[in-house]
């Protein structure tokens, strides 16, 4: 039988411990104390059962057109707001109606262009994205390839030319088409032995 | 930047209403406060939203704007909480038409248990229950420190265990 004091600790650690918020070392500390202390074991099955019984509380959820119509509230608030602000400057200054008239419809014509303009830029940002996941995705993966072998080549101390050695196969020739410097060694070496 | 703004914003609602909703409506009482409320949250969620906002502290912060909304009505409005048991959706999966029944029993009976609870234990308990926050989060939203919130939590599922008892023995 636990101790009231100490239960109510352990009532809390439970607590945490369904709630997957232990660290991995206090998981596992409490972990190997429930598994020497079959009262630790039970309390635990008391808490999982209460917090199942609290889960039974009534789901309360919202209505969609509650939600949109927030939203739309919230765009149309915005835009109220930038007339606003568009009426403060303008009124600072004394211009002629027809002016102030040619300012709004300056403003909102520049707005318009900026919005319509994100927009554009929006759907070619998706479109690569989608191009990426579906049409040249091969393409993508075949330039990944030639990049990894570039790196492997690097790492063998080699520069990449790769069709060097497939397309041409006099020594002199292969000197002139690589440009690394331990390339050039290699071959030269390579020459040198053939003249030995 | 006002568009991404605007894209994570809707994303974020969209996630998370029916927490928010809920929390409302159980604190409020009643369907027509909550709607009121749940918009006006909406709106001062908007207003202050972060352009690049962290979704661990982004939850506890849209709670306590909610309970802050929630609290401001109370105090102007000096609202009556009339509880509408009726709107609150019973969790019933089970096919069997008794399980059912004992199902909508429970859960209108932990409704009327919860309704009655200290407002710092209900609090708690909502925010764990219909908002779905970690403890660490409730913490946050009610400023108070982890072991407190733990005890509300704690005191109050078993005053739940208890009362239930009592219902089923009588």
């Amino acid at each position: 039988m636990l101790p009231e004091s100490l239960k109510k600790e352990f009532e809390e650690i439970v607590l945490l411990y369904i709630s997957d918020e232990l660290s991995l070392t206090e998981k596992k500390y409490w972990d190997d104390l429930v598994q020497t202390h079959p009262e630790l074991k039970k309390l635990m099955e008391e808490y999982e059962s209460l917090v199942d019984i609290s889960n039974e509380l009534p789901v309360v959820k919202v209505d969609n057109d509650l939600v949109n119509s927030t939203l739309e509230k919230i765009v149309q608030r915005e835009e109220r707001k930038l007339f606003v602000k568009l009426k403060e400057i303008v009124s600072r200054f004394e211009f002629k109606p027809a002016l102030r008239f040619a300012i709004v419809i300056l403003f909102f014509a520049t707005g318009l262009l900026i919005v319509h303009n994100s927009d554009t830029n929006n759907n070619d940002e998706i479109e690569a994205l989608l191009d990426w996941e579906g049409n040249s995705f091969t393409e993508k993966i075949e330039s990944l390839d030639n990049k990894i072998e570039l790196i492997e080549a690097i790492d063998k101390g080699l520069t990449y030319e790769k069709p060097w050695n497939e397309k041409i196969n006099n020594i002199d020739e292969r000197i002139k088409y690589s440009s690394g410097e331990q390339i050039l060694e290699i071959n030269q070496s390579f020459i040198r032995n053939l003249s030995e | 930047m006002q568009t991404v703004k605007k894209e994570l914003f809707e994303k974020f609602v969209y996630s998370h209403k029916d927490k928010i909703y809920g929390y409302i409506f159980r604190m409020c009482g009643n369907r027509e406060s909550a709607d009121d409320l749940f918009q006006e949250t909406l709106f001062k969620i908007w207003n202050n939203f972060p352009a690049k906002p962290e979704t661990a502290k982004l939850r506890s912060w849209c709670f306590t704007i909610a309970h802050n909304t929630i609290v401001d009505h109370l105090k102007s409005k000096k609202a009556t909480t009339e509880y509408d048991e009726t709107f609150a959706q019973r969790n019933t999966n089970s096919g069997n038409p008794a399980e059912v029944l004992i199902g909508l029993e429970t859960s209108e009976n932990i409704e009327k248990i919860v309704k009655k609870l200290p407002p710092k234990q209900k609090r708690a308990l909502i925010l764990r229950v219909n908002g779905g926050l970690k403890y660490r989060e409730i913490a946050e939203v009610m400023q108070e420190p982890l072991n407190s919130v733990l005890s509300h939590i704690n005191y109050a599922l078993k005053k739940i265990r208890k009362e239930l008892e009592e219902i089923n023995a009588a």
